[in-house]
């Protein structure tokens, strides 16, 4: 009985240290620490600004686009594309109230003029590490779980544009509707945000151009 | 000699709780250091399992802070032989509540995908990636077999940290018992 009390005292003292070296490396490290109370997975926005009664759709391609990938030659989307892979294909619907947009669509926001001129934007939600290894060139990058650090920067060219463009990796990563919120309640109109389900995945496998390194 | 001899005979050489303690060690302090350095991720992984609720979001939030750190305490402590017993119950506890919850998240997704258990591979939170699960599974029982040999051993021989148990935390250390 004694040994089993001595055991039960040893397994709480282990606990309890755990528990005091967990939240002070917790409190004082700059990257990657979690805030206890706050809701990281809710999808929806606590302080909306869209119209809920929207359709999610977004609005058809205009015109035909096309690309120019690395190589230099430029080609239309939609002939460009080779097979998505299969974790794209095969991914489950994610539900979330943002509108989606279209690898098509992607592309002809990628193209538009307007889009050099800042009045599109791209936001990267994947974490830095993958960000710095390529992402949609021109993408700003934003991780919904440290969002403080780059919501300023973002919001800087984000608020009042035409479109933000917001995706991760595609397939099953719900961080870009994490993101999606993050704007939203940092005020950016949820009218002028579009969910890219296909991700960065999606745009590797369609062998688009990319960009590596962090945006000053 | 009976087997319960034998076992004894070897228990008290204290080979085979050496090896435990050093097996587990190794394990939980590398498997907690990978999730200390990248707890989001790790938050993400143990949201995968369904075990916790969303909201409040303190539950998940702060198991994803406490656990990394039980794992390296409890490493910690089997590694330095220091409150042995009590690592070894949190290291059983872990294992026996996490080798379950692995076995049913990949037949979730066997279910999920229509493919074989054996060809199931997801990232389970425990460190290494994308894994084969089956391989997992049979890895996480041979480390219950460990931490029950850490857990029921009688032996007191090659702990380094013992004299800070009798000493500075004034514990009441069991006699040596393997002395014949």
């Amino acid at each position: 009985m004694g040994s089993i009390k001595k055991t039960l005292g040893e397994l709480l003292l282990l606990g309890a240290l755990s528990v005091g070296l967990a939240f002070t490396v917790n409190a004082v490290r700059t990257s990657r620490s979690i805030k206890v109370n706050k809701p990281y997975f809710t999808p929806k926005a606590e302080v909306g600004n869209g119209d809920p009664s929207r359709p999610k759709t977004s609005p058809a391609p205009k015109a035909t686009v096309t690309v120019t990938p690395p190589e230099g030659e430029p080609v239309k989307a939609a002939s460009a594309a080779v097979s998505p892979q299969p974790s794209v294909a095969e991914s489950k619907k994610l539900e979330h109230d943002y509108q989606e947009i279209s690898f098509e669509e992607v592309v002809e926001v990628f193209n538009d003029p307007a889009t050099k001129q800042g009045l599109n934007v791209f936001v990267d939600a994947r974490k830095h590490e993958v960000y710095d290894e390529g992402h949609i060139p021109g993408a700003l990058h934003c991780d919904p779980y440290e969002a403080e650090k780059h919501i300023d920067q973002v919001l800087a060219q984000a608020n009042g544009v035409e479109r933000v463009i917001v995706y991760c990796g595609g397939g099953d990563c719900e961080d870009s509707i994490f993101m999606c919120r993050e704007l939203v309640e940092a005020g950016v109109s949820q009218d002028s945000i579009y969910l890219y389900p296909g991700g960065f995945t999606e745009w590797l496998a369609r062998n688009m151009p990319t960009e590596v390194g962090h945006e000053e | 000699m009976n087997e319960l001899g034998l076992i004894r005979r070897a228990d008290q050489t204290g080979i085979p709780l050496l090896m435990a303690r050093l097996i587990l060690a190794g394990m939980f302090i590398y498997m907690g250091s990978v999730k200390i350095a990248d707890p989001v991720e790790f938050l993400k992984l143990v949201r995968q399992y369904h075990m916790l609720p969303e909201s409040p979001a303190f539950l998940l939030n702060t198991t994803a802070i406490v656990l990394p750190w039980l794992e390296v305490v409890v490493g910690t402590a089997l590694l330095l032989g220091l409150h042995v017993r009590g690592a070894a119950l949190a290291a059983t506890i872990m294992l026996v509540v996490f080798t379950p919850a692995i076995f049913l998240r990949a037949l979730e997704i066997r279910a999920e995908k229509g493919i074989s258990f054996f060809q199931v591979e997801f990232n389970c939170g425990c460190g290494g990636g994308i894994v084969i699960i089956w391989k997992k599974l049979l890895e996480n029982m041979g480390l219950v077999v460990l931490s029950l040999v850490a857990l029921l051993s009688a032996s007191q021989k090659f702990r380094p940290a013992r004299w800070v148990e009798q000493r500075w935390l004034r514990a009441d250390v069991e006699p040596q018992r393997e002395t014949a």
